[in-house]
């Protein structure tokens, strides 16, 4: 990725295009809730 | 507290198949059954909520709401086990009356990856009351509270979530008034799955149901200061197909004399439909030509079946909780029979041999039943001194306060018939004396949808002799 990006600048420069880096990772906004309640009321089987 | 091995397999494979940034949340209410806790059941119940703490370390929870549920065992008890917790326990709204201080966290602030995450915690008002909290504590309204949390937590954080165990009423009027809050997880007396809710524009609702035998995933694509997608596509998609058959019935019914009336309503209803296609279609363009895309979320329940597999290390805790609990039970028996208490007997309870007598029929049927050796099966499992098994393996215990569980005779060892026909004293002594009917009340005490949720009264109770 480091590499891709050096890449990416070393011709920007060469051409004089504008790189964004920051937008690369999509995962970026993502996150994950794993979440529970009421686990008071729960008993495993008595019998 | 059996479910705690299988929810830490299952996070274990939610987390590995999911290689996102995550946070693991509980709304609250998981420490006791009820908003209090009889005298008889103190000990056992304190023990269970100690094993669930230990288990919540292992599997790695961030935070927790103290709900009305988690404070049955008092407030210094919580605050003792609170500072065994590896995760924090949230209520912005139990503060100390002489420092006019919160004594748990209001908040905290967690880094998810690239974006900085507010989890807020606020504990019900409908079950703990400031007399209950104790002296030198106060449970305060959400409005004098959270107000000011969210104020600070505002300007810093990318994404809000509140856990909290009061009435899904106030999580909407908490909403309305703060749409910084982004996702609300309710705890409390529910009794199924909510799937996400959408409380405004900017705040989902969500909570798991069935007594915490389920688990909740929500993957959120959430994009910085932009609302939840509200679902205008299939909203819009579903109006243009009722207009569809609003058309098709309106042609049948236009030449029918008889039909005027409903021809009539028919017409209404397509004026109101074509009003919100055309007010979804515009929502839809402005969002096109908005700054900021909608934020997604993808959500997910997942139960916790028996035959999922255990994790090993909460399972060993897990089993070290059960046979502690049992143990205590078992002191506590020993000095209840020194002290001479024998359970429901003198309560007019008489035990099975007796009904047998004169009832030989149902009571052979009964043998051959579960219910007649219901007992046996906790001890197998060592738990015949577990005061929140007892009462529904034996006749003629209050599940509610089981006081007597620990020294029931042995002829009372069993779901005997007084269990579901009431004590059979003034039956035994004059038979015209009529036993309580049965009531489809009386077996949900102990087949409740926890336990057995396949139980039908119809077709089950006959079975019973």
């Amino acid at each position: 990725m480091r590499k891709m990006i050096g890449a990416l600048v070393i011709l920007s420069l060469v051409s004089g295009m504008t790189v964004s880096a920051a937008t690369t990772d999509v995962t970026n906004n993502k996150l994950l809730v794993i979440y529970s309640n009421n686990v008071n009321g729960e008993t495993e089987p008595c019998g | 507290l059996g479910g705690l091995s299988k929810k830490a397999y299952r996070f274990n494979k939610v987390l590995q198949a999911k290689d996102l940034p995550f946070l693991i949340l509980d709304g609250g209410a998981l420490l006791f059954k009820n908003t209090f806790i009889t005298a008889s059941q103190e000990v056992q119940a304190k023990i269970t909520a100690d094993g669930i703490v230990k288990a919540y370390n292992l599997i790695g929870y961030d935070a927790v709401g103290v709900s009305s549920r988690d404070l049955a065992g008092g407030i210094d008890f919580l605050l003792e086990l609170a500072s065994r917790s590896d995760f924090a326990w949230l209520s912005a709204n139990i503060i100390d009356s002489n420092s006019n201080k919160p004594i748990f966290k209001p908040a905290v602030s967690m880094n998810i990856g690239a974006r900085k995450a507010a989890v807020l915690g606020l504990t019900d008002t409908l079950h703990a009351r400031s007399e209950s909290l104790g002296p030198g504590f106060k449970l305060k309204s959400w409005q004098q509270t959270l107000p000011k949390v969210i104020e600070e937590m505002r300007s810093t954080h990318d994404f809000m979530i509140l856990l909290t165990s009061v009435s899904e009423k106030t999580c909407r009027e908490i909403a309305r008034a703060h749409p910084e809050i982004n996702l609300i997880i309710q705890a409390g007396g529910t009794s199924s799955n909510q799937s996400p809710l959408l409380l405004t524009d900017n705040t989902l609702l969500t909570r798991t149901g069935k007594q915490g035998k389920y688990i909740g995933i929500m993957e959120v694509d959430w994009q910085k200061g932009g609302k939840w997608d509200s679902g205008q596509e299939e909203k819009l998609i579903a109006s243009r197909n009722e207009i569809d058959r609003l058309n098709w019935q309106i042609t049948r019914h236009r030449n029918r004399l008889e039909s005027k009336e409903l021809h009539q309503k028919l017409e209404n209803r397509r004026l109101e439909v074509n009003t919100e296609v055309k007010r979804l279609e515009q929502e839809l363009r402005d969002r096109l030509t908005a700054d900021v895309r909608p934020s997604s979320y993808k959500s997910q329940f997942i139960a916790m079946d028996i035959s999922l597999p255990d994790q090993p290390t909460v399972l060993e805790i897990v089993n070290e909780t059960n046979r502690l609990v049992n143990e205590a039970g078992e002191n506590t028996a020993s000095s209840e029979a020194v002290a001479g208490i024998t359970g429901p007997i003198g309560k007019g309870f008489v035990g099975w041999t007796k009904c047998q007598k004169c009832h030989n029929k149902e009571a052979s049927a009964w043998l051959n039943t579960r219910h007649a050796t219901a007992f046996l099966t906790l001890i197998e499992k060592n738990q015949q001194f577990n005061l929140q098994c007892v009462p529904c393996h034996v006749t003629g215990i209050d599940n509610y306060d089981p006081a007597g569980a620990l020294t029931i005779p042995r002829e009372l060892q069993q779901v005997g018939c007084e269990a579901c026909h009431g004590p059979g004293q003034n039956h035994l002594s004059n038979p015209t004396n009529s036993t309580r009917p049965v009531t489809e009340q009386i077996c949900l005490s102990c087949h409740t949808e926890e336990q057995d949720d396949n139980f039908d009264f119809i077709s089950d109770a006959p079975k019973s002799h």
